[in-house]
């Protein structure tokens, strides 16, 4: 048999509500819908049930989420246009908050507000709902126009963080840590250097404190103190699953912060707070930020935003070494 | 008589396979229902219970609960069930929990019941459920036993 996608869609035929639990997860989230979906495929599914969906029998979608301890689950919305596309207000339901991270209502960080992707995520996450953003800025761009103009939006917060400064990285995590719901770590210096220029070596540097380091520091400090926060989002790159030639230093530094943040997802999964790690490819600051914000509401724990990092993760999926020839290919070409 | 995945098609379990076999059963022991003088049935929850007494025939499919308002469970009723108090009394002790109304029903037909002996009990049913996969038991039996 080939794995092939199905719609989902089936005939709530049973429903119960639980009213008590052994379990203390769902003790202290009671009462907790479960019912049994008779799916149009075929099988039958045991599943959570949304809270808009009427009583059995119902006709249902059910769609795949990770629970708070990170194992798949089957959860059943209601059938029609609103059902997986979270619209109106099906992303309020309880349980389902649960399982997922959706930002709205939610207290964010993102580490750097000077970046590439720094606005489009903030106006993301203003559009879907965030109760409050903090921006991280490093003294470097204090003066310039990006500056003024987040400081001047509605529940946006400038807050001083450098991620390659562990005293400043301690500062706000002692400051801020125990309040934020979301982590986003977007902070990334792109040095493409030539190691074989003058300078190279510097350079490389300077992209591991930002890009590995960076994380590193990070992770001590606001690791620990956001045991049971929601969601901690690393933008890494697709190029750390196999290198670009081309931008050697770059990949090998996104390379360390992947490994790093398997790490830190290892570390948190008994807390219950997700790990998002997002490997992007070629994309517009704007798609990027939304695919986060998608994520999110999604509870995956993996992103791979835009065409072409789609394109080469199911490559690298079907052959590490595929995606490593052809990235080589690549960057041969354009020397070319 | 055992039996197992009796009815896959069902999307969901009201019934298991007592109910294909129960006629033989009842024509090898050569008795009828009414021969029964108690029965022990697995029960990990009320409902199951109820499933076993209308899939072996005592009464028929969805009349379990005028069946349960009609008689009396007790030992000195009209139709004693799981006279030990079974597994919703004393706990699911994993897979000896099986053998909780054998050793009962044995009991009873040797007189060793004591002070929860059915009186002039000469034969027993005892009815078993399990293999519980995903969302439904695949596996039942029951036994017929008699004292010599």
């Amino acid at each position: 048999l080939d794995w092939k996608v199905q719609s989902g869609a089936g005939e709530l035929i049973s429903q119960t509500t639980l009213h008590h639990s052994q379990e203390a997860f769902y003790r202290e989230r009671l009462p907790w819908r479960l019912g049994i979906v008779k799916l149009d495929c075929g099988p039958v599914a045991i599943a959570h049930v949304h809270g808009n969906v009427r009583s059995a029998p119902q006709r249902v979608i059910v769609g795949a989420r990770l629970d708070r301890g990170g194992e798949a689950v089957l959860v059943a919305f209601p059938a029609g246009e609103a059902g997986l596309t979270g619209g109106n207000n099906m992303a309020d339901d309880k349980q389902l908050r649960e399982m997922t991270c959706d930002p709205k209502s939610r207290k964010v960080l993102i580490t750097d507000g000077g970046s590439a992707t720094g606005r489009p995520l903030v106006n993301a996450l203003l559009a879907a709902g965030t109760d409050t953003v903090w921006v991280g800025y490093c003294g470097a761009w204090q003066k310039t126009p990006a500056f003024a103009q987040l400081s001047g939006l509605a529940r946006v917060a400038l807050v001083p963080l450098d991620v390659t400064n562990s005293d400043s990285v301690g500062e706000l995590g002692a400051r801020l840590g125990p309040s934020i719901d979301i982590l986003i770590n977007n902070a990334e210096l792109h040095g493409s250097a030539d190691v074989a220029e003058p300078g190279g070596i510097d350079r490389a540097h300077a992209e591991m404190e930002v890009n590995y380091f960076g994380l590193l520091r990070l992770a001590q400090v606001f690791g620990p103190v956001m045991r049971g926060a929601l969601a901690w989002v690393n933008i890494l790159s697709i190029y750390a699953l196999a290198s670009l030639p081309s931008e050697r230093t770059f990949s090998a530094s996104k390379a360390a912060a992947c490994s790093l943040a398997q790490a830190l997802r290892a570390e948190m999964q008994p807390s219950g707070m997700r790990v998002l790690n997002i490997f992007p490819g070629p994309i517009a600051p704007d798609a990027l930020a939304q695919a986060v914000v998608k994520g999110l509401r999604d509870g995956v724990e993996d992103v791979y935003p835009g065409d072409a990092a789609q394109e080469w993760f199911e490559r690298w999926r079907e052959s590490p070494k595929a995606l490593e020839r052809e990235l080589a290919a690549a960057a041969t070409a354009n020397a070319g | 008589m055992e039996r197992h995945n009796a009815f896959p098609e069902d999307p969901i379990q009201y019934r298991c396979g007592w109910e294909l076999d129960r006629d033989e059963l009842f024509a090898l022991a050569g008795i009828g229902h009414s021969d029964i003088d108690f029965l022990q049935t697995y029960d990990d929850y009320p409902v199951i219970s109820l499933m076993q007494i209308e899939d072996l025939g005592f009464c028929g499919k969805g009349e379990g609960p005028d069946f349960v308002r009609s008689h009396s469970f007790t030992i000195d009723g009209s139709f004693p069930v799981n006279t030990s108090g079974g597994q919703l009394s004393v706990g699911q002790a994993g897979a000896a929990g099986g053998y909780l109304g054998l050793t009962e029903a044995v009991r009873q037909l040797t007189g060793s019941a004591g002070g929860t002996s059915v009186r002039d009990a000469k034969v027993a049913l005892v009815s078993g459920f399990g293999m519980i996969n995903y969302d439904r038991g695949l596996c039942c039996g029951a036994a017929i036993l008699a004292r010599d």
